[in-house]
């Protein structure tokens, strides 16, 4: 039998990572679930799964992505666990919802060091090994929000737009080394995200209460419609095996209709859109 | 006449402007199979038995003019049909090129009263009629270079902009095409298995894909939209003119009315309603 393949999918807890993660192993694959704390998501993994505590398919890797010392030794014990892994996904992120006026500045500063630097950090201290290999692919989860801004996620959309470029970039570098970059740009699933998960620091009786209320409905009725993280899963298992040395890839209907919308309608009509669709007051209608 | 026979193209010469694959390709077939003699246009190789084949250029308007010059004769039908998703050129292979391939072919006293062009727009150039006086000033430009010079300085050479311009000119030529003789139609369709929408298909073909899922339906097969294009190009619609045909199973409709909410918003957009 030949040796599993290696994936180690950051944010392994909960939402997509934790699909993902129970869906790769299903498949074969050789996990390893990095997370911040990795006693309850490993038993939720394990739950999942069906894996014994001692599978040797199964890691659980302690990662802090705001803390430089977490991810030097989260990288160290991937590389002692598996060595230079075949797959490498950056999923975990946090996102907080208010206006830019209502946002606090060190919002930015958590998202930017969760979805950004983060991430960077971990890639830089697995590229030598993976590198070396002469095989392996990053996979990034972007977000409609990194396709193009939405209103009242404005940080956690400018990370995930920066997240995508940074991705794009490096495609280039590492490709002559046998390397694979993959964007994959998520719709709405059932996570916790949308959720209890997400700060809020909207002012409900401040200058963008109008806002608030129409993204809610909006929101509500696309938590309705969200798909099962399940489905996620599959189209990142499919997108393990392709040969290109970068793909970009939408993953449910709304991404997809939004990537549509995004190349074929010129700017201003795309910023109406979004308006409409996020029920938003019309130019000048406030104040 | 029958029904059937208001359809048939016996005797007819048909000319197809990018007929080498896609929707292209199928009303070639379909005009072959209708007992008309074709001539297919196209950029690529045309592999269709029965059609004379001649080189085309788009983007070049001596290539154009060349084209129509061995072309020659009489044609009954053009179908417009050539289209690129975006790229250099995207205004001429889409709309100006057509547009001037249309001119030449007048100018030379090629299409006979009773002819008649068909256009392939989309559901992107919906709404046209929000941007007409903008759309007007385009379609008023004589000739190929100030119409290109027009767009480029407009920033306007894009997909949307250039379906948009296919539907204000068929709609706004009807008149003095029939002045002529000549009816002037388009169909609009929705996501089309075409190799345009299967090199992006991830994108493209998302087009609807919750409303087709409801549905239980495919996305439309490039026959499919080759139909209503040579029933539009044929005696059988002898009455229709200016119109473009929205061929999308009906997803604008379930849209604008809400009979399918999820199309809503997108309907409202695309159509210039909201």
């Amino acid at each position: 039998m030949p040796e599993s393949r290696s994936v180690v999918i950051t944010g392994a807890s909960r939402g997509l990572g934790l699909a993902s993660a129970t869906h790769l192993y299903q498949q074969g694959w050789r996990v390893v679930a990095a997370m911040r704390s990795p006693d309850a998501g490993l038993e939720r993994l394990r739950a999942a799964t069906g894996a014994g505590a001692d599978d040797p398919r199964l890691l659980g890797v302690r990662l802090d992505l705001d803390d430089p010392a977490s991810i030097a030794s989260a990288a160290k014990t991937i590389e002692e666990g598996v060595g230079a892994p075949d797959v490498l996904v950056h999923n975990a992120g946090i996102a907080a919802v208010g206006s830019v006026e209502d946002m606090p500045t060190a919002v930015w500063q958590q998202i930017f060091s969760t979805n950004l630097f983060g991430p960077i950090a971990l890639t830089k201290a697995l590229l030598p090994a993976m590198r070396a290999a002469r095989r392996g692919r990053i996979v990034v989860i972007s977000s409609q929000g990194g396709v193009r801004g939405m209103p009242s996620i404005s940080a956690y959309s400018a990370s995930k737009g920066a997240l995508e470029r940074w991705a794009e970039a490096l495609s280039e570098e590492v490709a002559p080394f046998g390397l694979r970059v993959t964007i994959l740009v998520t719709g709405t699933f059932k996570t916790d995200i949308l959720t209890e998960q997400t700060t809020d620091y909207g002012d409900y009786a401040g200058p963008y209460a109008v806002h608030y209320a129409g993204i809610r409905r909006t929101g509500g009725y696309a938590v309705s419609h969200a798909s099962p993280p399940e489905r996620f899963a599959r189209a990142l298992a499919r997108s393990l095996d392709e040969r290109a040395p970068f793909a970009r890839h939408a993953v449910g209907v709304d991404a997809r209709m939004l990537l549509l919308g995004a190349r074929l309608l010129p700017g201003w009509l795309l910023h109406h859109a979004i308006r409409l669709a996020m029920r938003l007051p019309r130019h000048g209608a406030l104040g | 006449m029958s029904l059937f026979d208001a359809l048939r193209f016996d005797g007819k010469r048909v000319l197809v402007v990018g007929g080498a694959t896609g929707m292209g390709a199928a009303a070639a077939e379909l005009a072959l199979d209708l007992g008309a003699e074709v001539v297919v246009m196209d950029h690529a190789d045309v592999k269709i038995s029965g059609a004379k084949a001649i080189r085309l250029n788009l983007v070049e308007k001596a290539s154009i003019d060349a084209a129509v010059d061995e072309c020659g004769g009489a044609v009954h039908a053009i179908l417009a049909c050539a289209g690129v998703a975006d790229g250099p050129g995207i205004e001429r292979i889409n709309f100006i090129g057509h547009r001037h391939l249309i001119d030449r072919a007048l100018a030379k006293d090629m299409l006979p009263r009773g002819s008649a062009i068909g256009f392939i727009s989309s559901a992107a150039g919906l709404g046209w009629e929000k941007n007409l006086e903008l759309l007007k000033e385009l379609i008023a430009t004589p000739d190929f270079d100030s119409a290109v010079a027009w767009v480029q300085s407009r920033d306007m050479a894009n997909y949307y902009w250039m379906k948009q311009a296919v539907c204000a000119y068929v709609s706004s030529q009807a008149f003095t095409m029939l002045k002529r003789g000549i009816r002037i139609n388009a169909i609009c369709p929705g996501p089309t298995d075409t190799p345009l929408a299967r090199a992006n298909k991830d994108v493209w073909l998302a087009f609807g894909a919750d409303f087709r899922a409801e549905l239980g339906i495919q996305a439309s097969a490039p026959i499919e939209q080759a139909y209503p294009l040579l029933f539009l190009c044929s005696e059988a619609a002898s009455g229709i003119n200016g119109i473009t045909l929205i061929t999308d199973a009906g997803y604008m409709s379930s849209g604008i009315t809400g009979s399918f909410p999820n199309a809503t918003m997108m309907a409202k957009v695309l159509m210039g309603r909201s």
